[in-house]
């Protein structure tokens, strides 16, 4: 009995709508009777739809922008507890509705990238980038997702535009921060004189930054420059006397130039100030090296020929260490230098200046001829190793 | 006389028929650019109410939105506004060929209501076929207000219809390549301005209101390789099969579901919505047009097996939802698995292909175009719109190639198209434009007789002579050269009449007053039958030399042509 009321309440309905779709169809014709007529209602109704459309859509990007402003504060707080998906998901639905909001594409972009997503990542920022080129933040994660993807000539563009770009706050910073990033960036590609030539527009752009001469210093130092490294460090030092990083940074520098009176002076400096091990074991082999050196300054001539017997004894051990009995004897040139050097140690010292020479210079002889046969007799004895160096390279005081 | 009627007579008024269809074709676009933006408004805001975001937030909602909405959108459809109910193309054709461009105000209204409902619940249907309807019907309605001509009318809903796509989908171009290629089947001069006025109109408040932004945010292409066409060939040959398939399903389907009683055809749209739902429930991404899936798509946002699985469910979904008559189009969810295809294929490609190909997005852009030309077999149209969303010309030879290759294998194995089998459903068959592109055009070259076969006569020939040649002829007529205009014909019987009677001596006497009229061979065999309607014959002559004669065209000659393409029965 359901059915038939239904069926009967929709054909009422039916035949309803077919008569006021039928009057809705005939009112063109009858309201419109004169042209000016025509024009005027259909004027009429386009300033209708008009405000009524104008109404609607300003509440509906009113809405819209504030769903997206949600989602994207939602994001921000869930990309910070490291909710990278969740975070991810919030991003787009900010996007979908505001297409063009640049602090939400990067946003995502970002999070895209720590979520190793580059390529995703890459596709916002193109976007972005497109609409606002000079942005610097755009750019740098740009260089970053490059970085990422093995595309280095590209990673440089974009960080150069990084640097060149537009920030909104702490712009000299940012811009500072970007050039350390491009100069490792290089020093890990090993594109040496590249890093060189960052790292001085870095000093020009804050030569006076002693943070920045830390940073500085270290990166000279890692691209195989110690005497710019020293610079910086010493900049740093002279005005941080406290720093103890700094310190034992400079003694490691000055240790590798070779200047190791001034490597043991900034090493005792660091440890004074914090302890560590590289820069204990290299105070003590610049004493060592100190102590050992024949050829330093103001040294009486007993002193420097018993330094020089010292030195040819432990040239003389490396080369016994070094050779292998089961091999047969050495050149007979060798065996010559290790019978003269033998017969030099068992005669008494004798304190002239021409003997502390000939000692030294047989000490010389001897290990030239000791690291031509065996290269490995470099690590054998390492104060030996770093003094001989010094000596044959320079001829002067360490 | 009163003010009105002053006024009313003032001549600024009185515009010609022509200028008055240009000024209504700006209007239409106008109107139908703000009814549209309403209408996406509309839809955007009962999706966040109802569905939640992102999509399918609301876990209710998304099981018992598309059910309910479903249900609604066709009780108002089925009931209160019947003129909005079935596709917005065929309306629209029918308003041209067989009402004479007439759409009830209810379809506007209805279809926005329907619509708005069904696709704003979730349902997995699309905004732009409603959008096309709306604007047809606006065009109609502003037709009947300003008292056009019958045949001005009649051409009044395709304008529409291009403004209301053109502001869905914020590509003028598409909008009118497709009115052209699939609702008028032709280039018509005297709508073509129309259309185009109307759809930058409906573009230019359309985008007033909701921005310049193209539709989907498009990375940058860039052909990587050369051998990638080959992909792009199998793209298009995947979707020219998968088209032909889904254009079957969903038209048995449909027919399946229009052979239940009247009564229960409102359960339909209220199961497959109760489908759609719980197939949102565990993939939400299938919900509604979803334009933002397919931006996240070109975005490399998913791998090859989701794009694969949306692709699917999608296109099931949508079977299932248009069978059952819920209202709503099927573009958006054709680039939808256009776009699902493509990526998911792009990313096979990516892994399996011997050399580096293009990333994912470039192939889910032009699957999105592919499906569309296998879907609906527009193949410029599909071409086109690709290249307006994109705005990438490297993009244009992929998209040749595949789009192609689809309406080629959606042809071979599908023979008609989506609208033409609804049509044909709903009981008003309409014709097709597809067709009518592959119909067989006739020429004169293919009907005319021959030169040799044919007695040709000069000005001076006796009558008699000629009676005696005619008799010897198959032919029952002789071409008279009149130089240099051209031939006349003259028949058989006239010659002996006219001959016995008049006494006339030569065959120039009888043709000497008479017009030459003749034909090219290249030209269409229509503008000969007009000829035929004055004449026995149209001497078939050579376009640089007019003395030249090729042939002869005759009645019965055209008639065995048609025969020929179109045997009886």
């Amino acid at each position: 009995m359901v059915l038939p009321r239904v069926s009967v309440v929709l054909e009422r309905l039916r035949s309803w709508s077919g008569r006021a779709a039928g009057a809705a169809s005939d009112l063109p014709g009858f309201v419109i009777g004169t042209p000016a007529g025509a024009y005027t209602v259909v004027l009429l109704a386009l300033a209708a739809l008009v405000a009524t459309t104008t109404m609607v859509a300003g509440r509906y990007f009113a809405e819209r922008e504030a769903m997206a402003r949600h989602h994207y504060e939602s994001g921000l707080a869930l990309a910070r507890t490291g909710e990278r998906p969740e975070a991810i998901a919030h991003f787009r639905e900010a996007l979908s509705l505001q297409r063009d909001d640049g602090r939400t594409q990067l946003a995502l972009a970002t999070t895209l990238l720590d979520e190793g997503r580059p390529r995703e990542a890459s596709t916002y920022l193109s976007d972005l980038l497109r609409t606002d080129p000079t942005n610097g933040l755009a750019n740098l994660t740009r260089a970053r997702v490059a970085r990422v993807l093995d595309e280095e000539t590209e990673a440089e563009l974009y960080y150069q535009r990084a640097i060149y770009g537009t920030w909104a706050a702490d712009a000299q910073a940012r811009r500072l921060d970007t050039r350390f990033e491009l100069a490792e960036m290089l020093l890990a590609n090993g594109r040496r004189a590249r890093v060189l030539g960052e790292l001085e527009q870095i000093k020009a752009d804050a030569p006076a930054d002693l943070d920045v001469a830390r940073r500085v210093g270290r990166l000279f130092q890692q691209a195989g420059a110690p005497e710019r490294a020293a610079d910086e460090f010493r900049l740093v030092v002279a005005e941080r006397s406290n720093d103890g990083d700094a310190w034992a940074w400079l003694c490691q520098v000055r240790f590798t130039l070779g200047e190791y009176a001034d490597a043991m002076t900034a090493g005792e400096r660091a440890l004074a100030i914090r302890p560590d091990p590289g820069t204990v074991d290299r105070v003590d082999a610049a004493r060592e090296v100190i102590a050992l050196n024949p050829a330093a300054r103001r040294l009486s001539s007993r002193e420097r020929e018993r330094r020089g017997r010292a030195l040819l004894e432990r040239v003389l051990a490396t080369l016994d260490r070094c050779l292998d009995p089961a091999e047969g004897a050495a050149s007979a040139s060798l065996e010559q230098q290790r019978e003269a050097a033998r017969a030099l140690l068992a005669r008494r010292p004798q304190r002239s200046v021409d003997a502390a020479e000939e000692v030294l210079t047989l000490s010389e002889d001897l290990w030239q001829a000791t690291v031509g046969i065996c290269p490995a007799a470099r690590a054998d004895d390492r104060v030996v190793t770093l003094l001989m160096t010094r000596l044959l390279s320079q001829g002067g005081t360490p | 006389m009163s003010a009105w009627e002053r006024i009313s007579r003032v001549r600024a008024w009185s515009m010609s028929e022509t200028q008055r269809f240009l000024l209504l074709s700006v209007l239409i676009g106008v109107f139908a650019g703000l009814v549209v933006v309403c209408f996406h408004i509309a839809i955007d805001r009962l999706s966040w109410n109802l569905l939640g975001t992102p999509l399918g937030a609301n876990r209710l909602g998304t099981v018992f939105s598309p059910m309910l909405g479903a249900g609604l959108a066709a009780l108002i459809v089925q009931f209160v506004f019947r003129a909005a109910r079935g596709s917005g193309v065929n309306h629209t054709k029918s308003a041209i060929y067989i009402s004479d461009g007439y759409i009830p105000s209810g379809a506007v209204f209805g279809k926005f209501l329907a619509c708005s409902v069904s696709i704003g619940s979730g349902n997995p249907l699309g905004p732009e076929d409603p959008a096309l309807q709306m604007g047809a019907g606006i065009a109609s309605m502003l037709g009947r207000a300003f008292r056009l001509t019958r045949e001005h009318m009649r051409l009044i809903a395709p304008v529409g219809a291009a403004a209301g796509i053109g502001a869905a989908f914020n590509t003028p171009i598409t909008a009118v390549l497709f009115v052209i290629e699939e609702v008028v089947a032709g280039w018509n001069a005297g709508v073509l301005g129309s259309i185009v006025l109307a759809a930058v109109s409906a573009v230019v408040v359309s985008r007033a209101f909701l921005g310049n932004e193209p539709l989907f945010g498009v990375p940058e292409f860039t052909l990587t390789h050369p051998s990638e066409l080959i992909v792009y060939a199998g793209i298009g040959l995947v979707a020219g099969l998968l088209g032909a398939v889904h254009i079957d399903a969903l038209t048995r389907l449909r027919a399946k579901m229009l052979e239940a009683p009247e009564r229960l055809r409102i359960l339909q749209p209220l199961v497959a919505g109760l489908v759609v739902g719980l197939a949102g429930l565990v993939v939400p991404r299938v919900l509604g047009a979803g334009y933002p899936v397919i931006d996240g798509a070109l975005r490399g946002e998913f791998g090859w097996q989701p794009l694969l699985v949306f692709g699917l469910v999608k296109a099931a979904l949508v079977t299932f939802a248009f069978a059952s008559g819920t209202p709503g189009g099927l573009f958006a969810p054709t680039l939808f698995v256009g776009a699902m295809l493509g990526g998911g294929m792009g990313a096979l490609a990516q892994t399996y292909w011997p050399v580096p190909t293009s990333d994912p997005s470039a192939y889910v852009l032009v699957g999105m175009g592919t499906f569309f030309a296998a879907f609906f077999r527009t193949p410029m149209t599909s071409i086109f719109m690709v290249f307006e969303v994109s705005a990438t010309y490297e993009i244009i030879l992929p998209v040749m190639i595949a789009n192609t290759v689809a309406y080629l294998v959606s042809r071979s194995f599908q023979r008609d198209g989506v609208f033409d089998i609804v049509s044909h459903q709903d009981g008003t068959p309409l014709p097709s434009p597809e067709h009518e592109r592959h119909r067989a055009r006739l020429r004169v070259e293919d009907a005319m007789v021959p030169a040799d076969k044919v007695v040709t006569l000069g000005q001076l020939t006796r009558v008699a002579e000629a009676v005696e040649q005619v008799a010897q002829s198959a032919e029952p007529l002789a071409l008279v050269a009149q130089p240099p205009r051209g031939w006349t014909p003259v028949s058989r019987d006239e010659l002996a009449e006219r001959g016995s009677i008049d006494g006339l001596e030569t065959v120039g006497a009888i043709v000497r007053d008479r017009p030459v009229r003749g034909v090219h061979p290249d030209e269409p065999i229509d503008l000969a039958l007009r000829l035929l309607s004055m004449q026995p014959a149209v001497p078939v002559v050579s376009r640089s030399r007019p003395l030249r004669l090729l042939g002869v065209l005759t009645v019965r000659g055209v008639l065995d042509a048609y025969a020929r393409i179109q045997p009886p029965g």
